[in-house]
């Protein structure tokens, strides 16, 4: 019992250990143990927090833009415990990684618009589209005291 | 080698925390009907035609047990939290708690893991604690057992995964510069998902509190896998976790992961109560 406790958590410190205090090679074998039944992950608002706060807006149209980060952080505030929280966590997620690729550029080396196309997905499911109707996403990116820092639109 | 034979015998031990058990069982099991209750209110959104979580690649063959419903299908995953519940309350009432708890697991995994997008390290928690609950069965508790000797080793699992979150939470705050320099709370409300209005209002302008704030976290996270241990002081650590917890579910609006680790701390302790649970202090005694 002692081993295998011993085993479990060694591969467990190894698999979730950021990389200053863990070995590359340990982190693969632990991976091939961890996977898929003990899948864990605790950075949990670290190293370092996000700077800015990103606004998605979309448009079926030319011109017209619907804020969708209003209506679902509206409803994340005024109903705490349901499942609103869980929705707006997913789409502030992925819009600040589509920002963050829209500024950074190529990212993802397979799918360069890796998350550009998750956001899209997410919006044309909240909107209930179809994945073929055209939309178009503006996100605006803010700093912590809500000055404008840039604007992409895909 | 007095010690190394007092931690080997620690597992011939007759198995005690029936009680912790049966809350963390409990715990378990409200916190999947809260979940059930978030998936079936965006059921087309987890599973249906607007499905949000893409699709996993998997990587190896075990991965098809947990991933049964990543391409999505209501109907399945209906019947998935069906089998989950009814499993997890068969876990508390009946006799064959490891089966049960194990098949509550599969399918929590598979719910979990497909819509990964929505998920909060809550989830996690929740399936860890599940997976070492399947490998206890409180009612084998004969001494010199395998199942006791089983039973011990997955409660001590379970202790020491909660050890864990709080132990690698902390390497990865220590080599961060917002929670060395106090900033990491006030960066944290200030993030539009993270934040209550009023909470913005009230604190925003304290940076004395938030940088205490700060700094509590970081001291509570590393003190937490060491102090927990202690008799005298576990329940004094475990009440700022709840307070701590209850801050993070309420105020910064991770309510699965809040109320995920508030369920975890009944494998420490669990609050006497005279009314009930005279059966398992029956039961213990017989033993």
């Amino acid at each position: 019992m002692i081993c295998l406790l011993t085993f479990h958590f060694t591969c467990t410190y190894f698999y979730t250990a950021p990389d200053t205090f863990n070995s590359v090679k340990l982190e693969i074998i632990s991976a091939r143990y961890i996977n898929p039944f003990f899948h864990q992950y605790w950075a949990l608002f670290a190293p370092n927090l996000p700077e800015y706060n990103v606004v998605i807006e979309v448009s079926d149209k030319e011109g017209v833009w619907r804020n969708i980060s209003r209506e679902v952080l509206e409803n994340h505030y005024a109903f705490r415990i349901t499942e609103k929280g869980r929705l707006a966590l997913a789409f502030t997620g992925i819009a600040r990684s589509a920002a963050w690729e829209c500024a950074v550029g190529r990212v993802n080396e397979n799918d360069p618009e890796k998350y550009q196309h998750i956001l899209k997905d997410l919006c044309r499911g909240y909107l209930r589209m179809n994945s073929t109707d055209n939309l178009r996403i503006r996100l605006t990116k803010y700093d912590l005291y809500s000055v404008k820092e840039g604007e992409f639109i895909f | 080698m007095k010690n190394s034979i007092k931690i080997l015998a620690h597992f011939n031990t007759p198995f005690t925390e029936e009680r912790n058990v049966l809350f963390l069982r409990i715990g378990v099991l409200i916190f999947c009907v809260i979940n059930a209750i978030h998936n079936v209110t965006l059921l087309e959104y987890c599973w249906g035609e607007y499905k949000m979580s893409p699709t996993l690649s998997l990587g190896k063959f075990s991965s098809n047990f947990v991933n049964l419903l990543n391409e999505g299908g209501e109907g399945f995953a209906i019947l998935l939290i069906i089998i989950q519940l009814l499993c997890l309350v068969g876990a508390i009432f009946l006799k064959y708690k490891r089966i049960l708890t194990f098949v509550a697991y599969l399918a929590s995994a598979n719910l979990i893991n497909s819509t990964y997008l929505m998920n909060s390290g809550g989830h996690h928690v929740i399936l860890l604690i599940l997976f070492f609950l399947s490998l206890i069965n409180e009612g084998h508790s004969i001494v010199n057992s395998w199942s006791n000797a089983i039973n011990k080793a997955a409660m001590l699992a379970i202790k020491i995964q909660v050890c864990m979150i709080y132990f690698i939470s902390f390497l990865y705050k220590i080599i961060g510069q917002s929670w060395l320099d106090g900033s990491a709370l006030w960066q944290t409300l200030m993030l539009d998902e993270y934040t209550l209005p009023i909470f913005k209002e009230i604190f925003v302008s304290n940076h004395f509190l938030l940088t205490f704030g700060t700094y509590f976290v970081l001291a509570y996270q590393i003190l937490f896998p060491i102090l927990i241990w202690v008799k005298k002081v576990r329940k004094w650590v475990l009440l700022c976790g709840v307070g701590l917890h209850l801050f993070i579910a309420f105020g910064m609006g991770l309510f699965t992961f809040g109320i995920a680790m508030v369920v975890a701390y009944f494998a420490f302790y669990v609050p006497e109560n005279k009314i009930s649970f005279k059966l398992y202090d029956k039961s213990s005694t017989r033993v």
